[in-house]
């Protein structure tokens, strides 16, 4: 079955079940009519409590598709964490080369300015846990922090909620940038992309890969080479205790921030998908247990189910004997 | 970060972690050079070529001329040309690597950051494919139609020419 | 286009490139020069593929799909 196919399998399938957890009815996945005539747990739904109990293939139907959905969402998460390692490793790589940047720079995310753009890095695939959902929270802090706030969005899950939120200050959106394994390539220009904005101060907000089970909301900033040269002679920055081999003082810092802007977005995006690939193996985790436990419950119903059948027989069988015995 | 305090949807979110959180302190007792010694730490965004080694000096191909970092070196920010940078671990060992351009920083405690997109052991470079490699560049020099094809173009020219002497200079 | 820009000497920045497309295109040709084994495991670090779609007052535009793949 393609990734793409078990996904859609599995998403169905794990909201279907999670409805299912929820109310503890025996719906099929199918059938989203009302519950059928003879739900065995919750009489509190106005069924009369005396009705003929589930039908024993109705379980046995419910218990292929638990089945399923436990092996799909299993294949998801050993697919994520192969990827995982890889990811990882590279991800470590990029880290070291944006601090040379953030020592001689600075990192000062209360700067005060005109206009703020706001970078929100998501994933473009779903099932990934709440790290996206995470990322969209911060990033409307930071609109509601600067008024004249823009977005320029990266990765399809935050455009979809942003999209709902703030129509109108969305610039640009970026999608597909794992397509392809990325590059520095790739991140220099989108990176190019979004300083061409000439926003005075921009902001990224990614998830930090800290550990396979904690990702950390993270926001860099980088500022307009303006805004650096003010920080330098406000002394926030030590750029002017320095001396120059290079072009001059403006352009220097300009360089020096669309640098900056690179490795930092690269980074950005590859610890971004390593949570993602990290929170993806955690929620198909979760899934494949839920799922197991499920089908636990399940077996057991279906066995009751078989031995009240085979009872309710051996009762007619003998009451129909008796009958006929006391009749003689 | 005050103001995040305030404008936060919910009071269940933390403050968001910054850059800073996880970049190693400048002023670690570790992380400074000592006297006689300079902490190199040399990055690609693919690679880490140097993390925190010692070494006893690096020459660097500045855009205004090459110089050479020393221990106790005045506190400087240069931007690179194509060239090579020469990393001479101790009295015995030099590491020559061909940068493609980048960044060297030196900061006041005897540490040096140097930051570029591909660095290559100039081993690594085919004299043939250099050549070649030049021979291309400038004939697409000559047939650029505007500044941007001209831009690319010398480029190539420039990096191709640097290489020949990286190579002809072992 | 920020003043610092305007008043560069530099020959790309006139040209309409920014630092990191030089930078990049310096890599790139460092990258073609390489002896084996290291061109192919350069050859890695060439493709760029994002796809963009620009906004303006939300409804989007045209999307413009940005790719170099490695020959």
């Amino acid at each position: 079955m393609s990734t793409n196919a078990m996904r859609r399998n599995a998403a169905l399938a794990v909201r279907c079940a999670m409805r299912e957890g929820a109310r503890g009815t025996m719906m099929t996945p199918k059938s989203t009519t009302a519950p059928r005539a003879g739900t065995m747990v919750n009489a509190s739904e106005g069924v009369p409590a005396n009705v003929r109990t589930v039908s024993l293939q109705a379980v046995a139907i419910r218990m292929r598709s638990v089945g399923n959905i436990q092996k799909i969402t299993k294949a998801m998460k050993m697919v994520a964490a192969s990827r995982l390692k890889g990811a990882q490793t590279k991800c470590e790589k990029s880290r070291a080369l944006v601090n040379p940047f953030v020592r001689l720079l600075g990192d000062t995310p209360g700067t005060e300015t005109d206009s703020t753009l706001v970078v929100p890095i998501s994933s473009d695939k779903g099932l990934c846990g709440g790290i996206n959902t995470a990322v969209v929270k911060y990033s409307t802090v930071l609109n509601a922090m600067s008024p004249g706030a823009r977005i320029n969005v990266v990765g399809d899950k935050a455009r979809a909620q942003l999209n709902r939120l703030y129509p109108d200050r969305i610039n640009n959106v970026v999608v597909d940038t794992t397509k392809q394994p990325l590059t520095f390539g790739t991140a220099s220009a989108i990176a190019d992309e979004i300083m061409a904005q000439n926003a005075p101060k921009t902001q990224l907000v990614f998830n930090r890969f800290a550990s396979a089970i904690s990702f950390k909301p993270t926001v860099a900033t980088v500022l307009s080479s303006e805004e650096l040269e003010k920080a330098a002679e406000e002394g926030v920055n030590e750029f002017d205790s320095y001396e120059i081999e290079g072009p001059d003082r403006s352009e220097f810092l300009l360089d020096l921030s669309e640098f900056k802007m690179g490795a930092l977005l690269y980074n950005a995006m590859l610890e971004n998908n390593t949570s993602e690939l990290g929170s993806r193996m955690q929620s198909m985790e979760n899934s494949s247990k839920n799922a197991s436990d499920m089908l636990q419950k399940l077996t057991l119903l279906y066995n009751r189910t078989r031995q009240a059948a085979i009872t309710t027989e051996l009762i007619e069988i003998i009451s129909g004997a008796s009958s006929l015995e006391s009749k003689e | 970060m005050e103001k995040f305090d305030v404008a936060k949807t919910s009071p269940t979110m933390d403050r968001p972690s910054t850059p800073t959180t996880f970049a190693s302190a400048p002023v670690e007792e570790s992380a400074k050079g000592t006297a006689d010694k300079l902490k190199l730490n040399f990055y690609l965004p693919h690679e880490v070529a140097h993390d925190e080694e010692e070494v006893d000096m690096v020459l660097v191909p500045a855009t205004t001329g090459d110089f050479g970092i020393l221990p106790g070196h005045v506190p400087t920010v240069s931007q690179l040309r194509p060239g090579v940078v020469s990393v001479h671990l101790n009295d015995k060992d030099v590491k020559k690597y061909f940068v493609s351009s980048g960044f060297a920083f030196v900061h006041a405690d005897s540490t040096a950051d140097i930051c570029a997109i591909e660095a290559v052991p100039v081993e690594q470079l085919d004299g043939d494919a250099v050549r070649k490699g030049l021979a291309e560049h400038q004939a697409k020099f000559t047939n650029a139609k505007d500044d941007f094809e001209k831009a690319n173009a010398q480029i190539g020219i420039d990096v191709c020419n640097a290489m020949v002497a990286a190579l002809d200079a072992k | 286009m920020s003043a610092a820009a305007k008043n560069s000497a530099a020959y790309w920045r006139i040209a309409g490139m920014s630092y990191l497309k030089y930078a990049n295109a310096c890599g790139e040709v460092v990258r073609q020069s390489l002896k084996e084994p290291f061109l192919t495991q350069a050859k890695a670090r060439e493709t760029v593929y994002y796809k963009m779609t620009k906004y303006a007052e939300g409804k989007a535009g045209q999307s413009v799909i940005t790719e170099v793949l490695p020959k």
